[in-house]
């Protein structure tokens, strides 16, 4: 069954159905909003209020865009109503320091890997780390991104070029730093 | 991370390792919370441009005619100005009162109310998109 069959049948009353797009997009709703929060908790708590919110308007999708477009689309704008909320402003100091220090021993390297490339993207702005979750986490092409974040695709280029940008500068201070 | 291997991979390459924690399915409270709720109906925005134009206008209409002393302020401070300023134009007036039919004051309601209502339905319009840029 397509997508739009999906929506329409759970539009129709069958609800159970919509367990199957929230198990399809559930990963990639996860990392949009941990790439905001980096808190698994808070992640799976705007994770759950982003699908209850999307399927209570579910009447407002418009079936000519990809369905990952609108609940990605939803998913930032509720972590950032969150965020906005709570003031909770990410700083570095939230982002568990000692991962990047010398002292790994015994920290596997795919966390370590995990924490540096956290921290990068804790020094780009909201936009430019959704941009850059969406493309190199969840595949999206830069078309879809700009259907999400509702801009220009020549702006979506920009964005991922300017957030690839102050990664880079940010890991080759690091690297020049230990 | 090594300092040689942060030496030899891109970013891209970087961004790709890369994985978000493991985040416990939410699928069980979801699907609870779904069978208890309804799907909200579509809300028929192109509605409340009108209902709003309606009331707006309603009450605009009600000020002006029932209360005089209001509307005459308004035409004191705007009407006589511009009746002046056409005056002054000496021979244009002359055009005007060619071409305008006989001037009543009262007549500024309409304007006045077709300006209003444009104006909110605007505003609500503005409103209603930059909402759109969030989820709906």
């Amino acid at each position: 069954m397509d997508e739009k069959a999906t929506v329409d049948r759970i539009k129709k009353g069958d609800t159970q159905l919509f367990a199957l797009l929230l198990r399809k997009y559930e990963r990639i709703v996860n990392s949009i909003i941990y790439s905001m929060v980096f808190d698994i908790e808070t992640t799976k708590d705007l994770t759950q209020e982003t699908f209850i919110k999307a399927y209570e308007n579910l009447n407002s999708y418009n079936e000519n865009y990809e369905f990952k477009s609108w609940i990605a689309k939803i998913a930032r704008n509720h972590t950032i109503d969150f965020i906005r909320k709570r003031k909770q402003t990410l700083s570095l100091d939230e982002i568990d320091a000692e991962t990047i220090s010398d002292n790994k021993e015994g920290i596997e390297e795919g966390r370590i890997n995990r924490k540096i490339i956290e921290k990068a993207l804790s020094h780009l702005n909201e936009e430019e780390r959704t941009v850059i979750i969406l493309k190199y986490k969840n595949g999206f092409s830069n078309t879809e991104i700009a259907n999400t974040l509702e801009m220009p695709e020549n702006r979506v280029n920009v964005k991922i070029f300017r957030a690839k940008e102050k990664m880079r500068e940010f890991l080759n201070k690091e690297k020049s730093e230990r | 991370m090594n300092k040689e291997k942060m030496n030899l991979i891109g970013i891209e390459d970087m961004l790709n390792d890369y994985d978000v924690p493991e985040i416990e399915t939410v699928e069980e409270n979801v699907m609870k919370a779904v069978s208890t709720k309804r799907i909200k109906p579509r809300r028929a925005q192109i509605l409340l441009a009108p209902i709003i134009g309606y009331l707006v206008s309603s009450v605009l209409f009600a000020i002006f005619y029932s209360r005089n002393a209001v509307f005459s302020l308004v035409w004191d401070f705007v009407g006589n100005r511009i009746i002046d300023l056409l005056r002054s134009a000496g021979r244009l007036t002359d055009i005007l009162s060619a071409v305008l039919p006989p001037f009543k004051p009262e007549y500024l309601i309409v304007p006045l109310t077709g300006m209003f209502i444009i104006s909110v339905g605007a505003l609500v319009m503005e409103k209603k998109n930059k909402k759109k840029g969030g989820n709906k």
